[in-house]
């Protein structure tokens, strides 16, 4: 386990242990806000996919880390007759736009992207190969493993937040087309929606 | 320096707005501050996105950040809320947090303006009569249900407050299917129900148009000008006399103070970073308690050295909240006909409904006459991005995934509907709550943010505990299933008020009955930091009312 030993120093502690307020996971525990909003408004990052100059920020989809990000995110949503899945709800385009965006917080975004790199160093020390050339059956096996350390956890709990902001978020913001998240969960959302996924004062 | 304003306001929130209205309708120049942008009716959409998961409509917390003081032991431990990322800032935009509220809308009663008198004094806190009574404000209350537009149907109940009109302007707003549940439970309890009065337009009025039952209220600006914010219901009515101006994007650092103690000038920094002063005859301020005691306290002047109106160390002190708790309550649809679960499927109208049978208690289990509170019922929120990130850890905090995770979504979203309550009770003030200025943490202007020192009494749990079980009985009454709830020590950063006290000793409050500052005569507050203690409801039918008040008394001093 020695490219998780690394994984697990390159980040402090403390910065470890803020990850769930970025990832909302304390601000969830701790939001108290009462009067119909049992949620904080709570931040994640201050501006809004598409708001920004389009920096390029991360590399395109179609490279690394992007498709072992998707095949990630496959795994903690798959397609299957119960329901859509991560590539049915978009939510690899969702995320990529949301880290292109300016504002999203420089740690995070790099903290993100540089799990893909540090999931396919674990895969090589234990089967000798990347990710993506990994046994499907052994996928979900080995991220179940990752998720036992301090950083996995926080890692996988990052991704799994926005597979399900791609899910129910507007689909102005790139996910959910035509509402495939809330048709699947039932949901009716509120009206008017936004007829574009930013926001400018 | 070359504005000069009858009155400057700072914060154009509950406590701003009426202030600007009432001076622009009499003829004055007003000219209102506010630090936030200047968004319209139109800017605003049901959006989860914008309003709930990124920091929209307030500062990003990395500029701006509040510093949290907690119990550890015997310690406090600090932390800021850009690291723990529990938000203190509720709505900085032009109507401040009141673009945000659910707007249900509670008077106090005649005695929470007395309490130390009528319950006595209560170790370690610091209960104190407010200087005026119930009867001064109760024709400002009875304005707002007018001028702000509060819609409800009064009924009997033990503890009813005495109105003086027969009945709310507005009808009440549509309502759910649980809202004749509810009736019938309580009837069989010998309850009395209480329609919650709202802060929404039932009708349109003007330029405002009648709510539209879009199920998302609570956290969302409102895009019908329904809700009774301070901006469509104040500030644009404000405008429209052509005596005020909203200059946004203004974010006042200082007050300036000259010899004689009274404040000239309000500083601010401009879009562009830009220093800027004006000068009026009066000046208020209504930034929200915690932010409008930092405000005073950066004010330093020769006769002001601890900060405006700080000579005995009071600005910041007795912070309080609204004490409580939360539960909720499920109805599982496979329980109900294909029409009711349909019916209560439905989201949009509201449930509405309180009670406040126990707003006094005497109890011997909790040693007789005791102050208690308020049990609000709603729908559970709809906002189906937090419901879900809440299901991708257990109980245990693991994270969940793959099918585990689905079938948790599905099951959540689609068996059954959710009825919430939350209680209201009296958050007391204590030593041990309070707003400074923080030695270390600046904001991205190199201002000193405020350290909140957060503490509850223990009594405060008690009677808290006490309400939530009162909730579940009606909830289990109703037929609900899975019941759960509980009462909390942690505030509800929502639902501030204190930190300037009003009373009639200058040496334990900072303003007089007028909201007047002590030792400056042009200085008002009118936001919640006047309020000596909370009542055991939200605040902001008292905030507004008291802006109203208030208001009258800065005419006269013109
Ligand atoms: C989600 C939510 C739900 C709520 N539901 C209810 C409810 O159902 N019932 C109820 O009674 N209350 C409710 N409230 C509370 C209600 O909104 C507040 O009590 C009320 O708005 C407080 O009024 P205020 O004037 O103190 O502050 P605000 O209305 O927030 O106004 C303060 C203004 O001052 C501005 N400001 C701050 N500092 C500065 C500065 N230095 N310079 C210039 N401007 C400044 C702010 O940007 C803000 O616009 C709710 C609040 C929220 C957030
Ligand atoms: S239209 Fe009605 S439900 Fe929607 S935000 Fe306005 S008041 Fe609330």
């Amino acid at each position: 386990m020695k490219s998780l030993d690394i994984w697990n120093r390159t980040y402090s502690r403390a910065f470890l242990d803020d990850l769930p307020h970025r990832w909302q996971r304390r601000a969830f525990l701790r939001a108290t806000v009462k009067t119909a909003t049992v949620i904080a408004l709570a931040p994640l990052v201050s501006s809004l996919p598409g708001c920004s100059d389009q920096r390029s920020t991360s590399p395109p989809l179609s490279q690394a880390p992007w498709p072992t990000l998707a095949a990630v995110q496959e795994i903690l949503l798959p397609h299957d007759a119960f329901g859509p899945g991560a590539a049915d709800i978009r939510a690899t385009p969702y995320l990529h736009a949301l880290l292109q965006t300016s504002d999203f917080d420089p740690e995070e975004r790099q903290f993100i992207l540089d799990g893909a790199h540090r999931l396919d160093d674990i895969c090589q020390e234990q089967h000798q190969r990347a990710f993506l050339m990994l046994d499907p059956a052994l996928r979900d096996p080995l991220l179940r493993d990752l998720a036992e350390s301090r950083v996995g956890d926080r890692w996988l709990g990052a991704l799994l937040t926005y597979i399900l902001e791609a899910m129910l978020g507007d689909p102005v913001y790139g996910g959910n087309p035509n509402g495939i998240g809330w048709r699947w969960l039932e949901h009716t959302p509120g009206f008017p929606r936004p007829s574009k996924g930013l926001f400018h004062a | 320096m070359t504005d000069h304003y009858d009155v400057c306001i700072i914060g154009s929130g509950a406590g701003g707005g009426p202030v600007a209205l009432t001076l622009a309708q009499a003829g004055y120049r007003v000219l209102v501050l506010e630090k936030g942008p200047w968004l319209k009716t139109s800017d605003y959409f049901k959006d989860e996105i914008a309003c709930c998961r990124r920091s929209t409509y307030t500062p990003n917390l990395r500029d701006e950040r509040h510093v949290i003081e907690e119990r550890e032991g015997k310690n406090w431990k600090a932390q800021s809320t850009y690291d723990s990322g529990w938000d203190f800032w509720n709505g900085n935009v032009v109507g401040g947090s009141t673009n945000f509220m659910s707007g249900f809308f509670f008077r106090l009663k005649p005695q929470d303006f007395q309490l130390r008198s009528e319950f006595g004094p209560i170790k370690n806190a610091n209960v104190a009569d407010w200087p005026i009574s119930y009867s001064q404000l109760e024709p400002y209350y009875t304005q707002v249900e007018t001028e702000v537009g509060i819609s409800g149907r009064v009924v009997a109940h033990p503890f009813a407050e005495p109105r003086s009109t027969a009945e709310f302007p507005y009808p009440p707003t549509a309502e759910h299917l649980l809202s004749r549940v509810f009736d019938h439970a309580c009837e069989q309890l010998k309850l009395h129900a209480i329609p919650t009065p709202r802060a929404v337009l039932s009708r349109p009025v003007d330029e405002r148009r009648a709510c539209e039952y879009a199920g998302y209220c609570g956290s969302y600006g409102c895009a019908t000008g329904a809700k009774g914010s301070a901006r469509v219901a104040l500030l644009d009515r404000a405008i429209k006399t052509g005596q005020c101006e909203i200059r946004p994007h203004a974010q006042v650092q200082r007050l300036i103070s000259d010899d004689s103690g009274r404040v000239t000038a309000a500083e601010y920094v401009d879009t562009v970073n830009n220093i800027q002063r004006v000068r009026a005859k009066i000046f208020v301020v209504a930034c929200q308690a915690v932010e409008t005691a930092r405000l005073l306290l950066l004010s330093t002047g020769p006769k002001h050295p601890q900060g405006l109106g700080n000579r005995y160390q009071q600005v910041g002190k007795n912070l309080i909240f609204s004490a409580g708790g939360s539960g909720r309550g499920e109805f599982e649809y496979a329980d109900f006909s294909t029409d009711q679960a349909q019916a209560l499927k439905q989201i949009g109208p509201f449930v509405n409904r309180s009670l406040q049978e126990w707003y006094f208690i005497n109890e011997k289990q909790l040693g007789g006459k005791r102050k208690g509170g308020t049990i609000d019922f709603l729908l559970r929120h709809p906002n189906p991005i937090s419901r879900a990130v809440g299901l991708r850890r257990d109980d245990n905090d693991e994270l969940i995934w793959g099918q585990a995770l689905k079938q948790r979504l599905k099951n959540e979203f689609t068996r059954a509907q959710y009825l919430d309550y939350e209680v209201f009770c009296d958050w007391l003030p204590t030593d041990d709550c309070f707003v400074s200025l923080d030695s270390a943490v600046k904001d991205k202007w190199g201002k000193p943010v405020a350290k909140i020192r957060l503490n509850s009494h223990p009594q405060d749990v008690i009677i808290g505990t006490y309400l939530s079980n009162q909730a579940k009985t009606v909830l289990t009454a109703m037929g609900a299933k899975n019941i759960s709830g509980s009462a909390s020590t942690s505030p509800p950063q929502n639902l501030m008020a204190g930190g300037c006290r009003f009373g009639t000793d200058p040496k334990s409050s900072v303003l007089d009955s007028d909201c007047r500052m002590h030792n400056a005569t042009n200085l008002f507050v009118t936001d919640g930091s006047f309020m000596p203690t909370g009542g055991s409801v939200p605040f902001t039918w008292t905030i507004y009312a008291n802006a109203f008040r208030v208001a009258e008394i800065i005419k006269h001093q013109l």
